[in-house]
């Protein structure tokens, strides 16, 4: 069942710029470290440059916004996987952050910065990250194996079925 | 980066005064109390029309600097087009959101709501999706693929030849349109 967490931490006033720096410089898709999480359906990093109302005129303050849709059973077993699975990048981005205690409190860090969940909408709450690909794969090779069929004499058929989506 | 492959994140922080924080917690509880009693609200229904969302949250959060609405959503396709969606099927929805919130245009008109959230939304600095080319029909047509073809497979072994392509072929027959 997918869950979602979403977590705000305040940037350091002198390390925005660094931080998008980190940010910018993660590889993306498949080899983008929250890939290193299985279960992740979805995740983000965002910057807000400043949460002030219009009607205050103080300083800036920028937040850092990590959003994420995943499997885990909770958002603490997700983020531990997060703190074992990307050390380096995790610490990479939230040592820009007011308060960081280091990669061994991160995870209690980021929980006490959790913004709890309010209304959500989920198109397949139900569905497993496993479960969606298996799916896709599945459908991709009963696309091939529709093609196949049109040219396959009932005797064949069993045979391009094994070969094109899997055992019976 | 706020598209990747299919998808597109959108994230906007909207301030809101005390009582609408207030106002919306409450609603946000009494609507968690429904689903759990398997209750279906107006807005979900208007939501589900909108079969471009993966996933949509809406979540009040009480910071130093005051009091936000964080909201954040991963669909298939243009962030304009899916605000413009948002404001004409879920209008009473949006007004229920963001009707309290500092200087949010209400949906209808939509030109100055649309302009409102495409002017506040967040760049996204990484995005990640574990299924970047499949779209939310695509995923929903694929989870349901999964289940027929799992009730098949259980049916095939004891099948013979000809019994084994009727149920086959029967079979991409009835979902053809999914696959």
């Amino acid at each position: 069942m997918a869950r979602e967490l979403c977590v705000l931490t305040s940037v350091l006033p002198d390390r925005r710029e660094a931080l998008a720096a980190t940010l910018a410089g993660l590889p993306e898709g498949e080899a983008s470290p929250l890939a290193r999480v299985p279960g992740t359906h979805f995740a983000r990093w965002v910057v807000a440059p400043s949460l002030r109302r219009q009607s205050d005129l103080g300083p800036g303050t920028a937040c850092l916004v990590f959003a994420v849709e995943f499997d885990h059973r909770n958002a603490t077993e997700y983020l531990e996987d997060v703190r074992r699975r990307l050390p380096d990048e995790a610490d990479g981005v939230w040592r820009h952050c007011a308060g960081y205690p280091g990669a061994a409190r991160l995870v209690t860090w980021l929980l006490a910065h959790r913004v709890q969940p309010g209304f959500s909408i989920v198109a397949f709450p139900a569905a497993t990250v496993a479960e969606v690909r298996e799916g896709l794969a599945l459908r991709a090779r009963l696309a091939a194996f529709a093609l196949a069929a049109q040219r396959t004499p009932t005797e064949g058929l069993r045979e391009a079925w094994r070969e094109h989506v899997g055992p019976e | 980066m706020e598209t990747i492959g299919r998808w597109t994140a959108i994230t906007v922080i909207t301030p809101i005064p005390g009582w609408w924080d207030a106002l919306l917690r409450a609603n946000f509880r009494r609507l968690e109390r429904r689903r759990r009693r398997g209750c279906r609200s107006r807005i979900m229904s208007d939501l589900e029309r909108l079969s471009f969302i993966s996933f949509a949250h809406w979540s009040p959060v009480r910071l130093p600097s005051g009091r936000y609405l964080v909201f954040q959503s991963n669909f298939n396709g243009a962030a304009k087009q899916y605000v413009e969606a948002f404001a004409r099927i879920v209008t009473w929805g949006m007004r229920g959101l963001w009707w309290g919130a500092i200087d949010v245009p209400g949906p209808l008109p939509v030109a100055p709501f649309e302009a409102y959230i495409m002017d506040q939304r967040l760049p996204v600095d990484h995005y990640y999706c574990a299924y970047p080319e499949a779209s939310t029909k695509m995923v929903l047509a694929a989870l349901e693929l999964r289940e027929r073809h799992a009730e098949l497979e259980r049916r095939l072994p004891a099948l013979d030849d000809a019994a084994f392509a009727a149920a086959v072929r029967a079979f991409m027959a009835d979902n053809h349109r999914v696959i």
